[in-house]
């Protein structure tokens, strides 16, 4: 609902003023980051940024319709394609963050070798699993992660949700099940939840985020101007290092790529 | 294609469920209202028109802190059922019910409550004859209490999680399909929706006039 009424103000503020709009994945929305970028930016420059919080799939086919002018993503493959078919001018992976694998806080500790391993117990003993399972970044690299294990999860364990990384975890912590999530939403709601972080660490579980300018062909009012702005912006070492600064709840979720 | 079939069927089943429930228990209270010279009634009445207009994110909520773990109905384990979806619209359909039910049963004309006292009918019978009096504005509240829950996503998106295979329905795949921006899936989804309102509001139609006639 609040997307629809976000897409809305959207369709709306076209016809009024011209603004930057960024579309970019709902967890990086969530941890606020990109509202303290807004603020320094606009400190700066004339122009209004206005974010929609939407799921990478959905971003994506924002920029394809030049609904977007910048893109703030974190789903690899995708991305390429998009690259490949033209979509996008740049693309920028600028940083990272982890996700983890968290499940109840019952959980006796045992160590796996890497998530794979775990997941693959996850999978033998059907432990309760929810996935997000709306096309989102995080999703996708679940998907990943059970495609390299040649499994095709289904069944009474695994709960395909289709809601947004909070409520999923809000969904796991009730269903006492294990979920992939970003390590940023996962803190932010750490409080509430009766889960814990049971693996971590592995390559293979970097969160990489991307900037993608949007191609001005893709429609009549893409604010490219304004959009080239924001990327140059964003990859000045003065906000890079603000980035890899920012704190939510005691930690700092956020590692950028050096050049 | 089958999941969408499957995501309709469930769509049909919770909204009919939980009109019918919520009409069972709205028409009675409904006509209890109507006879009762309680100093109450008034009041009673002001609270279920109020209850109209609640947002259904809200009964969400509400329903949410009542079943979830920590919540005081936390060890039913309703939550993220199509269980706690069919509660949250029974909640949302009862005021529409109960309210329109009675400003039609207020407007049966005088005369006949009297001629039936008249006539010796005891409560019941009391109750049974107004009811057949105003049978056809009882039937378009249920109908306008079912066009609310079928369109309805706040609820059941909060209570049932949109899990697929077990919670999702028409309204909740149209926000899922509209996020990760398969358009032609939502815009489809929605005509289903459409439909299965037409159809509902056609049989209502055929019926409320072979009762009439």
């Amino acid at each position: 609902m609040k997307k629809l009424s976000i897409l809305l103000l959207l369709l709306g503020s076209l016809l009024f003023s011209r603004q930057l709009i960024v579309a970019t994945t709902t967890s990086l929305y969530e941890t606020g980051l990109l509202d303290a970028l807004k603020k320094l930016f606009e400190e700066r420059y004339n122009v209004q940024v206005v974010f929609a919080a939407v799921g990478s799939g959905m971003a994506l086919e924002m920029g394809k319709r030049g609904e977007a002018d910048l893109l703030l993503v974190h789903s690899p493959e995708d991305e390429e394609q998009f690259m490949e078919e033209g979509f996008g001018l740049k693309r920028v992976s600028f940083m990272y963050s982890e996700f983890v694998l968290v499940g109840p806080k019952e959980w006796q500790q045992r160590s796996f070798e890497n998530v794979l391993s775990f997941m693959k117990y996850i999978y033998e003993n059907r432990l309760p699993f929810v996935s997000r399972s709306d096309g989102s970044g995080t999703h996708k690299k679940e998907q990943q992660l059970w495609h390299s294990l040649g499994i095709v999860p289904s069944g009474k364990w695994y709960h395909a949700a289709g809601v947004g990384m909070s409520q999923t975890l809000l969904i796991a912590s009730e269903l006492a099940a294990f979920c992939l999530t970003d390590r940023a939403t996962f803190e932010m709601l750490k409080d509430k939840l009766g889960l814990k972080i049971c693996h971590e660490g592995d390559e293979i579980l970097k969160n990489v985020y991307s900037v993608i300018l949007v191609n001005p062909k893709n429609g009549k009012r893409v604010n490219h101007e304004d959009a080239e702005k924001f990327f140059n912006f964003l990859l000045e070492d003065k906000t890079l290092n603000f980035i890899e600064n920012y704190t939510i709840g005691g930690i700092k979720p956020f590692r950028v790529f050096k050049k | 294609m089958s999941e969408l079939v499957e995501v309709s069927l469930r769509s049909i089943y919770v909204n009919c469920f939980a009109t019918f429930i919520a009409a069972l228990i709205g028409v009675p209270l409904a006509l209890v209202l109507d006879v009762s010279k309680s100093r109450f009634k008034n009041i009673l009445i002001l609270v279920f028109q109020t209850l109209v207009g609640i947002p259904p994110v809200l009964v969400g909520l509400l329903l949410w802190l009542l079943l979830s773990r920590s919540g005081p109905l936390g060890g039913l384990n309703l939550l993220f059922t199509t269980t706690a979806m069919i509660i949250a619209q029974i909640v949302i359909a009862l005021p529409i019910i109960i309210t329109i039910s009675h400003s039609h049963l207020a407007r049966v004309d005088e005369r006949i409550r009297l001629l039936l006292l008249t006539l010796g009918a005891n409560k019941f019978q009391f109750m049974a004859a107004m009811l057949r009096e105003s049978l056809s504005g009882v039937f378009s509240a249920i109908l306008i209490a079912f066009g609310r829950v079928a369109g309805e996503v706040g609820a059941v998106m909060i209570v049932g999680g949109n899990i697929l295979g077990r919670t999702r329905v028409l309204t909740t795949s149209i926000v899922l399909y509209t996020n990760t921006g398969q358009f032609e899936k939502a815009i489809f989804a929605g005509l289903i929706l459409l439909s299965i309102a037409f159809t509902v509001n056609f049989m209502a139609n055929l019926l409320s006039r072979k009762a009439e006639g």
